[in-house]
């Protein structure tokens, strides 16, 4: 860990996006003491207001403050990202690793039913998927993790057979260590790095998605402030009221600039030959 | 004379395209204990395959047709079910690896590579690990252990991952290493270092070889008995002093012709037209009969059995025909 951020000061990009991340993450833990008002809250009086001193993200429609909505946002999305990408990466680990080292007919079965899955469009398998299961916090997750499976078991089934094939997976089996073991202990970690960059540039996915599915309709509903669900909202009035659609904008975009930024020098930092 | 392992009539076929080629065909050695056997031969010959059968690592689409792996008279390797097999595994029978570059996982430190061959053999504490591990360095021949218990396997240099391997391959004091071309991958000067380290070692620790290469002069300087593979099958097997003075088979003398001798600039370098036939390619006769330069008619019908040619000492080819047949 010492190293990993020793590393990772060296690194200015990456040192950004972590930073960025971390900012991201704190706003989402601390919404309630940053937010000035409940997302909620609205103020009749004060519809449609432009950024003022009382309100500096201004409001919506109802009169709701855009900046307290935008924070309490970021729950919604961290949440998303992080239990979607869990759902999608865990169970494309497991798909991978099977699929990988035991190849044959495991890997046939496993790798068909992931091209079924690949060959819809990611928003219209998550958008089948949630009309099936009905709209909510919990289903959108559960979606955009399902939608999210194939590319890990790919990203993961891929790297398993290029390290399979290296001598110390031969030479681990030769001293006798157990194939669940060397799974674990040899594949796992060696697998490690493009998981991780393919994690990070998921979570930016997932929240993107997370967008998408709320911006039809179909992902967090209202009045539950997600940011795919302002820019649905202020779609209509983004013409007289730009701020209404600008700062939901830009909160997906810093997001999930960092999340790449951070995905990419993670890479690099990873690669146990630059320790 | 306590064999420690026999091979039995082993054949073992490649499963392609829903038809079977046969790549070893009908190999017997055994190899005594504290013996130094060597099996030589040109890349494709199935000296590797036969060293992994050994194992039981043989990868999926070969399969063992027939035969028997005996270890110590008793385990049959090639029927031991799968737990057992990891018993034996590093702790009966041990392997090194052409490719010592490779050969270790780049995100562990030496000492874990070390202890975990220890982890699986036996019961020790950290601290006896840590010990051993230390102990078996320095007999390999590292002069700094305690610190390169800590190092990654990248910052070291092929000839000490090698030592590595071997300290690893002997820690647990293994009746049987199998040495896969250990020393191909090496500079030469660092080769014969390796090759005495490893004859020294597995002497003090009643160890038997099986030293599998391309290198005739490897074979000349750490073997005892040696095998000679050609497309799959054993071409003749003696002892190193017979084969060296009296190569009998036209392969194995097409081998030693090959071995430029220093000094000597008069001739071109020899080398046997064409190439191993690949498994596909197989014809009823003589497997070397389309390279021979005393190929007859027989060659081509009739596969050769094994001839004795001599005081132990066996040919695979019709030249010798005349002799008791010993083995069909």
């Amino acid at each position: 860990m010492k190293q990993f951020l020793a590393r990772l000061k060296q690194d200015k990009v990456g040192l950004i996006g972590f930073t960025g991340i971390i900012i991201v993450i704190l706003v989402g833990v601390f919404s309630p003491l940053i937010a000035p008002y409940s997302p909620e809250e609205m103020f009749t009086d004060h519809t449609m207001e432009g950024p003022s001193s009382q309100f500096i993200f201004g409001t919506d429609e109802f009169g709701r403050d855009i900046f307290s909505r935008i924070i309490f946002g970021t729950q919604v999305s961290l949440q998303v990202g992080v239990i979607a990408v869990g759902i999608g990466a865990g169970c494309g680990l497991v798909f991978g690793l099977i699929s990988g080292y035991f190849q044959g007919k495991v890997d046939q079965i496993i790798m068909r039913i992931m091209d079924i899955f690949f060959a819809f469009p990611d928003i219209l398998l998550a958008l089948a998927i949630v009309a099936v299961l009905g709209p909510s916090l919990t289903n959108t997750m559960i979606a955009i993790g399902i939608v999210f499976t194939p590319v890990f078991t790919r990203t993961v089934r891929a790297a398993v057979i290029a390290v399979k094939e290296n001598e110390y997976i031969t030479s681990a089996t030769a001293i006798g260590v157990p194939p669940i073991k060397i799974i674990y202990r040899h594949i796992t970690p060696n697998i490690l790095a493009p998981f991780i960059v393919q994690i990070t540039l998921a979570l930016s996915g997932a929240i993107l998605t997370e967008a998408a599915l709320s911006f039809l309709g179909l992902g967090i509903q209202p009045p539950n402030p997600s940011w795919g669900v302002m820019l649905d909202a202020s779609r209509t009035y983004m013409e007289f009221a730009p701020w209404t659609i600008l700062f939901p904008a830009i909160a997906i975009v810093f997001t999930i600039f960092c999340f790449n930024l951070f995905g990419d020098s993670l890479r690099d930092i990873l690669d146990p030959k630059m320790k | 004379m306590n064999p420690v392992l026999e091979i039995k009539n082993l054949s073992i076929d490649l499963h392609a395209d829903r038809k079977k080629f046969n790549v070893i065909n009908n190999v017997n050695l055994t190899i005594n204990k504290k013996q130094k056997y060597g099996i030589v031969g040109e890349s494709g010959s199935g000296k590797s395959l036969t060293s992994l059968s050994i194992m039981n690592l043989l990868p999926a689409p070969l399969n063992i047709r027939e035969g028997k792996i005996l270890f110590e008279e008793s385990k049959d390797l090639t029927k031991l079910p799968n737990k057992e097999m990891l018993k034996v595994r590093g702790n009966d029978i041990s392997m090194i690896f052409q490719e010592p570059m490779t050969a270790l996982d780049p995100l562990y430190p030496i000492e874990h590579q070390i202890m975990e061959v220890l982890r699986f053999h036996g019961t020790y504490s950290r601290k006896q690990m840590k010990e051993l591990a230390i102990e078996m360095l320095e007999k390999v021949g590292i002069s700094r252990p305690k610190q390169l218990m800590a190092e990654y396997p990248h910052q070291l240099s092929g000839g000490m991952r090698q030592r590595i391997m071997i300290a690893i391959a002997l820690i647990c004091n293994p009746k049987l290493l199998i040495a896969d071309e250990p020393t191909t991958a090496l500079d030469v000067t660092i080769q014969a270092q390796i090759l005495d380290l490893m004859s020294d070692l597995t002497e003090n620790y009643d160890t038997s070889i099986l030293m599998i290469t391309h290198d005739l002069g490897v074979i000349a300087e750490t073997c005892e008995r040696v095998a000679v593979m050609y497309s799959g099958e054993i071409v003749e097997e003696t002892t190193v002093e017979n084969l060296f003075s009296n190569p009998t088979h036209p392969y194995t003398i097409g081998l030693l012709e090959s071995v430029k001798s220093l000094g000597d600039r008069t001739r071109d370098l020899y080398s046997i037209p064409g190439t191993v036939p690949t498994p596909k390619q197989l014809t009823g006769g003589c497997r070397f009969a389309s390279r021979c330069p005393y190929a007859t008619a027989i060659c081509r019908e009739q596969a050769p059995p094994l001839f004795s040619v001599g005081t132990d000492h066996q040919s695979r080819c019709w030249l010798y025909g005349k002799e008791e047949v010993i083995n069909g």
